[in-house]
Formats: structure tokens, sequence, C-alpha cells
């Protein structure tokens, strides 16, 4: 060790107490002097920059996280709600549209529908020209060339949110209904349904269902076969 | 939200452990950072806003702190980033001042806050870039390796930086010890 790099430790780092420092620092009065000067420096340095803490320093900071944290926990529980309802805005929107997706059991409604206007049913001297029914069935982009019978109901009915011709005719066997809706409804072609007083066959055709519903006893098939030959539809 | 009843109990051990660990290192730290802060921002206002918002800038990554005894380091780092930050707000603030008519207020807000010593006149005089080094050795208690980290220079550098430091000080003191003499 030399007297250059004595100094620099010394005015690097005074209080490292290096055993080497202090002999050599013994070996020379001056030496001795410049480590206690330097030594006392730096406990002046020390007390000079020890300035007074703020009483409750800690407190505050301590108080000020408190804060900081509420305010975090405030905006997630805001967040959380507003995830909430998001989610259920979402499934109202999701429900809705699968509701309305939903296949409908287009054979329960036929069946509700019948019961509601049983009326249509009832002996009546009305009849309808095919050509009526055909002005009717224009609307759709269609048109019959023969029905199993003769027309004595004919008008156009909300069949489940869609307008659809609500026909009925008279057969041997008495008053059979037909529905034609418009196709690209979705149904579930369940060809068959019935209740305790009628039955009836779905006929899934390129652009329409054909429902046919008679009372129970019945012979749907060939009225359904002639009405599916009979029909025309415009491309 | 989804969780069961367990896991909750144990993010609230999680967060009263955490609340514990924040208090002890405000409580072992918070001393010697607003010294540190002080002399770094020469204004003990600043220094406690300062202070205030390492804090919390540690709460909020407390997580990251593995090893408690790298916490004063880290602590000091997050510190300067802080005051480092000020600096670019200030200027912000002042981008459409004329910058020459800005008067340095800091310094005298400090002088009228404290009784200075002569010492600390002199300490305060010194260049940034040999006093942090010296804060950070007397104040913080950091070692040659700590502050060359923290300050991210070799420890060469830190050495004579400190070495500086030292002999600027005890040269001004001589000089002002004279200068006082000398008008007696």
């Amino acid at each position: 060790m030399d007297e250059l790099e004595f100094r620099r430790r010394l005015y690097a780092e005074p209080n490292e107490n290096d055993p080497l420092i202090e002999a050599f620092a013994k070996e020379d009065a001056d030496r001795n002097k410049f480590l206690n000067d330097i030594k006392q420096l730096d406990k002046d340095i020390t007390d000079a920059l020890n300035i007074p803490v703020p009483e409750n320093l800690a407190d505050k900071l301590i108080l000020n996280q408190a804060i900081e944290t509420h305010r975090v926990e405030k905006k997630k529980r805001r967040v959380h709600l507003a995830i909430a309802a998001s989610v259920a805005f979402c499934c109202s929107i999701l429900l809705n549209f699968t509701m309305k997706q939903a296949p409908l059991d287009i054979g329960q409604h036929a069946l509700a529908h019948m019961d509601h206007e049983l009326y249509s049913l009832e002996p009546t001297t009305k009849r309808y020209q095919l050509s009526q029914v055909n002005t009717q069935l224009a609307a759709f982009g269609g048109s019959v060339s023969d029905l199993p019978g003769e027309v004595s109901y004919s008008t156009f009915c909300d069949f489940d949110g869609q307008k659809s011709l609500h026909l009925v005719f008279q057969t041997a066997q008495g008053p059979v209904t037909l529905f034609i809706v418009p196709s690209n409804n979705g149904y579930n072609a369940k060809s068959q349904f019935q209740n305790e007083r009628f039955n009836g066959q779905i006929y899934q055709t390129q652009k329409a269902s054909l429902i046919i519903v008679g009372e129970n006893g019945q012979d749907l098939d060939k009225y359904q076969k002639q009405v599916a030959e009979n029909i025309i539809w415009e491309t | 939200m989804f969780g069961n009843k367990k896991s909750e109990r144990q993010v609230i051990i999680d967060m009263a452990d955490k609340q514990k660990r924040y208090e002890a290192l405000v409580k072992t730290y918070h001393s010697e950072l607003y010294r540190f802060a002080c002399w770094l921002c020469r204004d003990p206002s600043v220094a406690e806003d300062v202070l205030q918002e390492t804090f919390l800038r540690a709460w909020r990554s407390l997580d990251s702190l593995l090893d408690q005894k790298a916490a004063k380091s880290w602590l000091i780092t997050i510190l300067r980033r802080e005051n480092a930050r000020r600096f670019e707000r200030k200027q912000f603030d002042y981008s459409d001042v004329e910058q020459d008519t800005l008067m340095d207020t800091t310094t005298d807000s400090l002088e009228q806050n404290m009784e200075q010593t002569n010492l600390q006149r002199q300490i305060m005089k010194l260049p940034d870039e040999y006093r942090e080094p010296l804060l950070l050795q007397i104040v913080m208690g950091c070692s040659g390796e700590e502050i060359s980290e923290i300050l991210e220079l070799n420890k060469n550098t830190v050495m004579t930086r400190l070495f500086r430091a030292r002999n600027q000080l005890k040269d001004s003191l001589t000089q002002t010890d004279t200068a006082q003499r000398g008008v007696k």
C-alpha cells in the first residue's frame, strides 16, 4: 500500500475499517491524523445529512396505501359489476336469439291453432273457387291446380309469427284443414302429431311446409299426396 | 367471485401477509429514504411526495419483491425513477413557459425550510453525480457494490466519485474556514 492508495481508499470508504489501512496509518503520525480527520469529516457529513424526519411519516405512508387499496378495490368492484351487467346483457340477447331460432314444434302449434279456430270446421255453405284460393296463394308465389275437396274456409293466418294460408276443404270424411306456411322457417319436420281430437302430418316441400290436420280417424295420407302433387311454386 | 371458501380464505391471508410486509418495509426504510429523497430533490415537501409515490409503487408491485434482502436497493431504484419522472413532468408542465425566466425555487425553499450549516450548503453544492453516491453510502448505508448496482456504474467509477465528493467537501470546508479567518 502506498500513500495515494491509502488516501484514495479512505476518501472513498472511510468506514471500511480495513486492518491493512489501520496498520498503514499507525506507521506515520501524519497518516494517522489524516485517518482521524477523514473519519471526523464523515461523522460531520453524517450529522449534516441527518435531517429530521416528519413525525407520522410512516403512518402517512401506510394510510396512503390503504386509501389506494380501497380505491383499487372500488374500481375492481365497479369492473365486476360491469362484467356482470355485460354477461347478463349478452345472456338476454342470446336467449332472445335462441328462443326465436329454436326449432318449433310445429305440430303442437298447428293443434293449438285448430283449437283456437274451431269454428272453421263448422258446417257452412260458403265455398271458395280454386281461383280465389290461388289469388291468395300467389302471395307466397304458388298455385294449386286441384284440391281434394271443396274449399269452405280460406284465410291468411298468423302461424307463429309467419303469414300462412289456412284452408279447410270438405272431403267425404269431413272437413280437413291445410296450412301452407312459406318455408325457410326451420321447423322440425316431425311428420306426425296428434292430440285427443286431431291428428296431422307435415310435408316439407321446397318452398313451404304443408300441414294437414284432420279429426282422428281420417285418412290424411291421400290428401297430403294430392295436395303435394297439385301445388306448383314459381321458381 | 367463482372461488370456493378455502381459496377465498387463502386470498385474505395473502392480503394480510402483503399488508404486513408492506408495513414492515415502511417502518424499516421510511426514515432513510425520506432523508435520501430530501437531499436528492433538495426540497422536503417534494421529497415527501416522491416518497409517497415510491411507496405506492412499491405496494403495487410488492409481489415482485421476492428477496427481502434486496428490498433496500429495490426501493431506492423505485425512488430514483420517481424522482426522474418528476423532471419529465416538470419539463412538460413548463413547455410553454420561457425557460430562462424560471427561477431556481427549489434550492431557495430548502434554505427556507432548513437551517443550513456550512457543511450542508457544501453538500448541496456538490454536483449530482458526486452527491448521489455519497448519499447512498452515508444515508442509505449502501456498500460500494450496491451503489454501483443502483447507479448502474462500474465500481471503480463509484469509488472515484466518492473520493471526489469527499475531497471537494474537504477542500471547500478548508476554503471557507480560511476565508472566515481572513475576514477576522
